[in-house]
């Protein structure tokens, strides 16, 4: 059973059938070669052993005629080598050598060669004798001349035994023995090889049908399978394949047709759906088909339309033109309302008639570049007539004059204006005048500013460019004359009703007002300016104002006020024995801009006066008030002082009370002739550098018997590094400290403390603080600390005198130099005041009075 | 011997009845020679005459102010340089410049100023000149 299967598996592989036949066939060739060599070999053996033994013959050959050659040599020697018995000898034994090998030879040769060998060996025979011959002569020391005779005999001999013996002997080896032997070999050889190759041959052959049976044996199942696959191809899926055998190809064959039956029901399945889908095709094409019947009328229908669109779009388009051209028209239509509806709306922002006529030049100006506008305007607020000339192209001064006499002729003809002439016509240019220039105006027309019959000027357009004398510009340009005409209507109406009403009320006011135009003129003068000045005609311009006005560069004062638009206020102008405050103010309309200069003059006669006797009376009082004291002071002094006689202790002390009552008085003065001036503003602020730390604690030395009688301890928190002197007015920081500390002493109770302290605040401001433990100020009474003459009723109740005033007079001297004021208390606690004043100091103030220092 | 020192003369300008006796009496108790003058005319005339070392001048006065007599009085040649105190109630700065500018060497509040204060002012000013 094991066989079979290796048999069944083995051998039904090809591999192993083709493997099988190619061993089979090398094995024989093999075995036959093998044969036949062995067999052509042994012959070969005979011939090698035939050419051996005639090798050997041939040495011996040699062998003998080297003994022949010995025996000559030997006896030369002898001959020559003084006859060296040795040498003789050795003759005999080469001699005797000699024939023993020719005998054997001889013995061993074939019979062919015996004869010459015989004659060989008489003649060699005679050789010897003829050696021997020359050896009997040399031992008888025969000549050496006859030994040298047989010599040459010799050599004779022998060269006849060497070429016709010897060589002769050789030859016949050679042609005998080793020539046959040689040619037997070769046919031998040859014989071997044709064997060889016939019985290859027929090896050939049969491996050929070997390999033929082995093909068959592999092919005829592959064709068989092929003609399978063919079927296949066909489609035809019906075979039938008689394999066998179950090597790869059967196999291979196997698996093919478990394809085909696969292949089978898959083509089955696919022909079925095929099927379908041609019935569904043939469904959808029917459907196609009469959609696309239906399509086609559609189509038919649409060129139909197609075709009365075309006729619609070449109306179309005949009417695009036409609607072009229109609307060129239109743009231009709309370019002229623009620029009317723009000229509009910037007519409703002049407020001026020369604003109004350059709105108005400008719009022409854009309609005729090439042109020169004359413009005639009477001018109802100053009641003139003026012309203003646009050149938008410079003109020689002839042409100038042409256009200007032709415009004249037309405003007196038309009457445009009552009342005129040339003289009283005031003529303004905007534009050059060239000499040089060649323009002239090609075509002109005049319009005048009209509105509901009333003539308000006229304008003249002058076209210097015929291509532009267009008359179709016309029409714009009597559309812009006509807004103008409106607004200029309603400018001068504007104008003259703002000017009645401006008018009356200026005229109302006790001040004095004039007011000029930015060229200088004067526009207005009041009733009030005109009595302040005397004026009993009005002057033109400012020039003829100046003169009376006794103000130093008041005409560069004007132009800076014009120029910078800020107000500049002048203090104590005196004209004509009365004193004014006058303003120059920048006159700004609705858009802001500088439209001229006013001046607002006041009359302050009255208050200088109230001033002057104010200042007499506070000068007059304080003298008069001082003179008495002054007296009682001084008596009262030497009463006190024993120099008019000792008094007793109780004189002394109402003396002294006096005394006191005086001084207190005295105070009170002062206080009042100080508030009287710092009231007045005039306190002079003259700041220096000034160190606060030495001056807090010169205040405090200054007051220590203040603070010593009523045992006040007053502490002074120096700050640690020095400060930098600050710009302050020595005697007014020194009021407010000296102020502050006193008071903050003064309300301490007894044996209390004040503390005072320097600090810098938010790095821009110095802050002096000062506090007291003592009586506070209570919450009602807080906001009333700083009036005039008012002190607490606690302060009173404390401290019998005190003028109230202090703390009055340090605001108003810490306002006065931009610092701050205040305080934070509580009653019965103590208070701390803080003085806030700026690093840079107190600004320097220019006034005539000095605060009276207590 | 010792020369006795000489009584320094000097003259005080003053209208009011009360103040000028103070003033004397105590100049006077201090060793000064005191010489009166009730308006500003009298001022000028006792200066030329008496020739005092020191005036003190009042500024309200009646005849000439004390502006005007301090001017008069510095146009003399040979009393040019004699002290003069301003002794006043008016305490303006106007009139406190003003009398520098008219060469018065100091300014003195009258009410502001004890009778010692007074003494040695003229005494500063008397030795200095």
């Amino acid at each position: 059973m094991y066989w079979k299967k290796i048999k069944s598996f083995w051998l039904s592989r090809i591999g192993i059938k083709i493997v099988l036949a190619s061993l089979l066939v090398s094995v024989m060739v093999v075995v036959n070669t093998y044969f036949i060599i062995a067999r052509n070999l042994k012959e070969q053996k005979n011939s090698y052993t035939e050419v051996y033994n005639s090798i050997l013959y041939l040495s011996k050959a040699f062998e003998m005629m080297e003994s022949f050659d010995h025996q000559r040599m030997f006896v030369e020697q002898y001959v020559y080598e003084g006859g060296d018995q040795t040498k003789k000898d050795r003759y005999i034994k080469e001699k005797k050598l000699f024939n023993k090998i020719f005998k054997n030879y001889y013995n061993h040769s074939c019979n062919d060669i015996k004869p010459l060998l015989i004659k060989t060996k008489d003649k060699l025979n005679e050789y010897n004798h003829l050696l021997e011959e020359i050896i009997f002569l040399y031992d008888k020391n025969v000549d050496y001349d006859l030994i040298k005779e047989k010599f040459i005999e010799i050599d004779k001999v022998e060269a006849d035994i060497h070429n016709n013996y010897l060589h002769k002997i050789i030859l016949h080896i050679k042609h005998n023995h080793i020539e046959p032997a040689e040619n037997n070999i070769l046919t031998i050889t040859q014989k071997t090889i044709e064997d060889i190759l016939i019985s290859n041959i027929f090896i050939i052959l049969l491996s050929v049908l070997l390999g033929f049976l082995v093909s068959y044996s592999i092919t005829r199942p592959i064709y068989a399978l092929l003609g399978a696959i063919r079927n296949v191809s066909r489609g035809n899926f019906d075979f039938k394949i008689n394999i066998r055998s179950h090597d790869e190809i059967g196999e291979l064959s196997f698996a093919f047709i478990d394809m085909a039956k696969k292949l089978k029901t898959a083509n089955d399945k696919i022909k079925e759906y095929n099927q379908n889908l041609r019935k569904e095709i043939h469904i959808k094409t029917q459907k196609l088909a009469n959609a696309l019947e239906a399509l086609k009328k559609d189509k038919k229908e649409l060129e139909e339309q197609k075709l009365a669109t075309l006729n619609i779009l070449e109306d179309v388009s005949e009417s695009q033109k036409k609607l072009q051209i229109l609307n060129n028209k239109l743009k231009r239509r709309e370019f002229e309302l623009e620029s009317l509806k723009l000229l509009n709306e910037e007519l409703t922002t002049v407020f001026s008639i020369e604003e109004l006529l350059d709105v108005v030049s400008k719009y022409l100006h854009q309609i005729a570049k090439n042109s020169v506008c004359f413009f005639a305007i009477r001018d109802k607020l100053r009641d003139e007539i003026f012309v203003k000339a646009y050149l938008f192209q410079p003109i020689s001064e002839k042409v100038f004059k042409e256009i200007y006499d032709e415009f004249f002729v037309y405003l007196k003809k038309k009457k445009i204006f009552s009342k005129m002439s040339k003289d009283n016509i005031q003529l303004v240019l905007n534009g050059q005048i060239d000499n040089q220039s060649q323009q002239y105006p090609k075509a002109s027309f005049i319009l005048p500013f009209k509105v509901s019959n009333n003539f308000l000027g006229a304008v003249h357009v002058s076209f210097l460019n015929l291509k532009k004398a267009r008359f179709e510009y016309q029409d714009l340009i009597k559309a812009i004359v006509a807004s103008a005409s409106i607004a200029l209507d309603k400018l001068q109406t504007l104008i003259l009703a703002q000017h009645s009403r401006t008018e009356s009320l200026i005229n109302s006011l006790l001040n004095g007002v004039i007011m000029f135009d930015k060229d200088s003129k004067i526009v207005f003068v009041n009733p009030a300016a005109s009595s302040f000045l005397g004026l009993k005609t009005i002057p033109k311009n400012l020039d003829g104002l100046l003169e009376i006005l006794p103000i130093k560069n008041l005409k560069k004062i004007i132009q800076d006020v014009q120029k910078k638009g800020k107000l500049i206020f002048l203090d104590d102008c005196q004209i004509q024995n009365r004193y004014y405050e006058l303003y120059i103010v920048p006159v700004k309309d609705y858009g802001r801009k500088n439209v001229g200069v006013a001046f607002i003059i006041h009359d302050i006669t009255q208050r200088k006066q109230i001033e002057k006797m104010k200042s007499e009376f506070v000068s007059i009082t304080s003298h008069q008030l001082r003179t008495p004291l002054t007296a009682i002071k001084l008596f009262s002094d030497m009463l006190v002082n024993g120099n008019i006689g000792n008094l007793t202790k109780k004189q002394k002390e109402y003396v002294n009370n006096i005394r006191q009552s005086t001084e207190r008085m005295i105070k009170l003065v002062n206080d009042l002739l100080n508030i009287s001036r710092i009231e007045s503003g005039r306190i002079a602020i003259n700041p220096q550098p000034v160190d606060l730390i030495e001056l807090i604690e010169s205040v405090i030395e200054s007051i220590r018997p203040l603070s010593n009688n009523k045992r006040v301890k007053i502490i002074f928190n120096k700050p640690k590094r020095k400060w930098p002197k600050i710009n302050l007015d020595q005697n007014l920081i020194r009021q407010v400290v000296n102020n502050l500390i006193v008071n903050a002493v003064r309300y301490s109770y007894d044996g209390g403390k004040v503390e005072i302290s320097l600090h810098k605040y938010l790095s821009k401001y110095i802050l002096i603080k000062v506090k007291d433990y003592g009586i506070g100020i209570s919450k009602k009474q807080q906001d009333k600390i700083f009036q005039k003459f008012f002190r607490t009723d606690a302060a009173v109740k404390h401290v019998a005198d005190g003028s109230g005033l202090g703390l009055y007079v340090s605001k108003m001297i810490i306002e006065a130099s931009g610092g701050k004021i205040w305080f934070k208390s509580k009653k019965n606690k103590g208070t701390t005041f803080y003085v806030m004043l700026p690093f840079s100091g107190m600004k320097p103030k220019k006034g005539d009075r000095n605060l009276i220092v207590n | 011997m010792p020369k006795k020192k000489k009584k320094a003369k000097i003259l005080l300008a003053e209208d009011d009845k009360f103040i000028s006796l103070a003033y004397k009496d105590g100049l006077e108790r201090s060793g000064f020679h005191v010489i009166v003058a009730n308006d500003g005319v009298e001022a000028i005339k006792k200066f030329k005459s008496e020739k005092p070392d020191l005036v003190l001048l009042d500024i309200i006065m009646p005849q000439k102010n004390g502006f005007e007599v301090l001017e008069e009085i510095k146009k003399s040649k040979k009393q040019k340089n004699i002290p003069i105190i301003i002794l006043s109630n008016l305490g303006q700065d106007t009139d406190i410049k003003k009398s520098r500018e008219l060469g018065a060497s100091d300014y003195l509040i009258k009410s502001n100023f004890s009778m010692s204060e007074v003494v040695n002012k003229v005494k500063k000013y008397l030795d200095k000149h």
